[in-house]
């Protein structure tokens, strides 16, 4: 944005701040060292960028805050181009704005896939290095010296040699009146005084406190408390609803029922729920009421048969295939739901003209845009408050939650908060689809010569960004398998959609690499075992053009004690891949007891995701996206009966715990290249890791998630 | 009064669980037959009677029925909402908060059974000693990612160093493994505890 002054977006924003109209003030501020959000007049440098005349530095975050520590990664981005003083910053949540804070790589205004640095890397030091570049500009024409001769730090331009210094805040009037400089030169990464160092987050001092409001958290005046309960088979209806016991519990204040839910509205959470469960409902369950999950496997596999598209191709895999022996592999994913630990949950207020949601999303145009059509208004109408988010992977990437809860809202006279119970935020989950692969390769010796591999899933672009789905390959479903890394000379990689029945598909943390990475690692494995060749030898010998993955399987061998002597039933897999630009392998120990339970020993994770803006935050992220994906590899998996989801809840839909977690050791790789994503990667790396090691200490090679324990148990053939 | 679980017991649950080959409804915590307000409020004209807790230090008025789970009351009643919302059937943790110094899952706990022993919560926990050396060692080596389920780790970690001033790690695995995370901090939670502990003045 070139212009200077007030923005409109930050008019929208200031309006929102003074709590108008009596609303309750939710916008974000994170102040560090208890400083309070202050109401300054602000000067607008960008959308990114704000300062006010005390030199205070508000940062417009265009991503969200699930964990991953992105509010901390984009801060440091944008202050160290600023050379702002990291300890004033204040962070603040972007409203819905996709002229402004569309992610460069996804294309919309979201939060997914590892896309958030990666994205926002240039776009975010440009606008730091510009806002600063006027302010050195605005100090030396009244010192009247050369910018040049100037240097900034910590929210101050200097003139070292008159010893003249002046706070960015006494700059905004001079600066207003100068051009921004286009393409200001941007720091090397040797001048970095934030990017690279383990700072401390921003969110974590009122995530240990009580005091961070998720959206679940949001109370204004006024607002009442609804559950519900939505037709538990996908496109099924309300056939009659006896509300007479509801009624009587006491709180209850009011049944809302519409063509495919009920709500129960009242004074707690408490008489909503007891209320939602004193009622009396019937479904029509419509189409899907019979389908079962092997339905579901039936028909993935029956399609997996059948006609085919290319996704890559590289020589003639058919031809090289048919010269010589084929070693083939069959693999398998669940359905997953994403269980996050804040369940869903929308606060709406309808009113005559318009519509006011409070929530943790990620996809918040997504958000007002499916709410502006659900009500009948024009967008700008819905006006959406953003929350930190009490979990995402990829569930609230979806507007499903504001949805229905305005839909209840509309009902109701004034603010009210709906919130999901466990049961109806699993029941109702849009679930990571199933998928069905199938690999065939042939060897030459310990190289791998042919490789055709075929995936078989849902297109979950196709229905939640259709622009993506192109010439009948959804991207996301062959992301890593058309990244191989391997240097193979005749190669193709297809793929096959097949929309499962009774589900509603979406994303889940790691995503389409999930399951490709599953599928070829497990099957290097397979074929390092047919050459008689040891598997990290065997990948080294095929990682001939990949330097850099090479460099990390290295390193984290090395560190694992690849090779060294372990205990019986006792056993390490490795893993390798390419995925959201960074270059990740891993070896897991594990030992499986005589009864086929497994218990994790220790991980080691050598990651060269380039430069790294902030090392801690990617070490946490990989140990939390490991035990993620661990979690689903041991226990995750998603069953359908009568249409009707059968998990409902922790002891139905388990999680690893603090008891069964190994230490992860985290090896960072240092590297010059532009960063990586990392917020899915430990969770792809997962998969394959566990079941290699399942491999290596049992002898048995498992091709389906999540892992078998009948099947691993002492005597039991796979 | 339900029957709340303790952290050792839940194991104990999820090991014959485990070897059973089935994951059914934990003991004393299902929804479907829930043992609170066992009279059922449908069927009851109740006069509500406002009681008084002694939450956070202070005396707090609330009226709500004696089957209202401890949670609803803070959160939604009292605008506590640092005490999350997670499970409502005692298998996640993150509704943890203190009564009598003890870890309880609040969002089992009818308000009717706490009486005049003491509640604390997040909000507060970190005036007592061992709180603000929990919380200081959180932040100390950034356990937190998403936070949502911290309140409840918090909580329970606190409740741990108050009973056992110097955990080992089975000790840490007792009293924590019905806290899940999501996020999978689970490394760091440990290393903290630790840090807390060994922190002690």
């Amino acid at each position: 944005m070139a212009g200077h002054g007030l923005s409109p977006s930050v008019s929208r924003r200031a309006l929102l701040g003074a709590g108008v109209g009596g609303v309750l003030l939710v916008g974000l501020h994170l102040p560090l060292g208890g400083r309070s959000a202050a109401a300054q007049p602000a000067t607008s440098f960008n959308a990114f960028i704000r300062i006010d005349r005390e030199g205070a530095v508000t940062l417009v975050m265009p991503q969200v805050e699930m964990g991953q520590g992105v509010y901390t990664s984009i801060s440091m981005i944008l202050a160290e181009e600023l050379d702002a003083d990291f300890a004033r910053v204040r962070v603040e949540h972007a409203p819905p704005d996709e002229a402004h804070y569309t992610n460069p790589m996804l294309g919309v205004q979201a939060t997914g896939n590892s896309n958030s640095i990666r994205g926002w890397w240039t776009p975010l030091r440009k606008a730091g290095a510009r806002t600063r570049a006027v302010l050195v500009q605005a100090a030396a024409q009244r010192w009247g010296v050369a910018p040049s001769a100037c240097r900034t730090q910590a929210g101050q331009v200097i003139h070292p040699a008159s010893d003249r210094r002046v706070g960015y805040g006494d700059l905004l009037g001079p600066a207003a009146a100068l051009k921004i400089p286009v393409d200001p030169p941007l720091k090397t990464p040797d001048e970095f005084r934030l990017i690279g160092k383990p700072l401390k987050r921003l969110d974590t001092p009122e995530k240990v406190n009580g005091k961070t409001v998720y959206g679940i958290d949001a109370r204004p005046p006024g607002c009442r408390y609804a559950t519900l309960m939505a037709s538990p088979v996908k496109g099924g209806t309300v056939a009659g609803v006896d509300d007479a016991e509801a009624r009587l519990v006491p709180g209850v204040q009011q049944v809302v029922v519409l063509d495919d839910l009920v709500a129960v509205v009242g004074e707690h959470m408490w008489a909503a729920k007891r209320g939602l469960e004193a009622l009396k409902i019937t479904w029509n369950d419509g189409p899907n009421g019979q389908v079962d999950s092997a339905q579901v496997w039936a028909q993935i596999r029956k399609a997996s048969q059948q006609d085919s598209v290319v996704a890559k191709q590289a020589g003639d895999a058919d031809k090289a295939l048919a010269a010589g022996q084929v070693v083939t592999g069959e693999f398998e994913m669940p359905f997953l739901a994403h269980a996050a630990m804040e369940p869903m949950n929308c606060t709406a207020h309808v009113t005559a003209g318009g519509c006011e949601l409070w929530l943790g999303t990620q996809a918040i145009t997504r958000v007002q845009s499916h709410v502006a059509q659900a009500l009948g208004l024009p967008p700008a109408k819905v006006k959406v408050h953003q929350h930190l988010l009490g979990g995402g992977f990829g569930r609230r990437l979806e507007a499903d939650m504001a949805v229905k809860s305005a839909r209840i809202a509309q009902k109701v006279d004034g603010p009210v908060k709906v919130v999901w119970t466990r049961e109806e935020d699993i029941r109702q989950d849009i679930v990571r689809p199933v998928y069905h692969d199938r690999i065939w390769a042939r060897l030459s010796g310990d190289r791998i010569v042919a490789w055709k591999y075929r995936i078989t899933g849902s297109a979950v672009i196709a229905r939640w960004l259709p622009p993506g789905y192109q010439k009948g390959v959804d991207p996301d479903a062959v992301d890593s398998a058309v990244d191989i890394p391997y240097d193979i000379p005749d190669l193709r990689v297809e793929y096959v959609r097949d929309e499962p029945p009774g589900v509603s598909t979406g994303f889940w943390r790691g995503v389409g690499p999930n399951n490709n990475v599953f599928a070829i690692e497990s099957f290097i494995d397979d074929l390092a075992k047919t050459a008689g060749a040891d598997p990290v030898a065997f990948r080294r010998a095929n990682l001939g053009k990949s330097p850099r993955l090479r460099a990390v399987l290295d390193l984290a061998a090395e560190q694992a004690g690849w090779g060294s002597p372990l205990p019986p039933r006792c056993g390490r897999g490795v893993a390798t891949q390419v995925s959201f630009g960074s270059f990740i392998a891993t070896v897991l120990e594990v030992e499986v007891d005589e009864d086929g339970d497994v218990r994790l020993r220790r991980a080691t994770i050598a990651v060269d995701t380039g430069m790294a803006v902030n090392p801690d935050t990617i070490i946490a992220q990989l140990q939390g996206g490991l035990i993620f994906g661990l979690t689903a590899a041991l226990y995750g998996e998603v069953t359908l009966e009568k249409g009707r989801i059968q998990q409902s809840n922790f002891h139905d839909y388990r999680m690893l715990r603090i008891d069964q977690v190994p230490p992860i050791a985290v090896h960072l790789v240092k590297s010059g290249e532009p960063p990586g994503g990392i917020g899915e990667a430990g969770t792809t790396a997962a998969f394959a890791s566990l079941r290699n090691a399942i491999l290596a200490a049992t002898g048995k090679p498992l091709r389906r998630i999540p892992f078998n324990r009948e099947l691993l148990a002492k005597g039991r053939a796979v | 009064m339900v029957q709340l679980r303790t952290a050792g017991a839940w194991l104990a649950f999820r090991d014959a669980t485990q070897r059973a080959g089935d994951c059914g409804e934990p003991q004393g915590s299902s929804i479907e037959h829930p043992e609170v307000g066992a009279g059922s409020a449908a069927t009851e004209v109740d006069v509500l009677q406002p009681r008084t807790l002694q939450i956070n230090g202070e005396a707090r008025t609330v009226t709500a029925p004696d089957d209202m789970p401890l949670l609803w009351v803070l959160r939604d009643i009292l605008g506590l909402t640092g005490t999350k919302f997670g499970c409502g059937i005692a298998q996640c943790g993150a509704c943890t908060v203190h009564v009598g110094g003890a870890a309880v899952r609040s969002c089992l706990l009818p308000v009717g059974s706490v009486g005049a022993r003491p509640v604390t919560t997040i909000e507060r926990v970190g005036e007592t000693e061992a709180g603000a050396r929990v919380q200081d060692a959180w932040l100390e080596l950034e356990v937190v990612q998403c936070g949502y389920c911290q309140s409840g780790q918090i909580m329970s970690a606190t409740a741990l160093l108050n009973r056992i001033p110097r955990p080992d790690d089975a000790d840490i695995d007792a009293a924590m493994a019905g806290n899940i995370c999501r996020c999978g901090t689970y490394i760091r939670i440990r290393d903290a505890i630790k840090r807390a502990a060994s922190a002690r003045a």
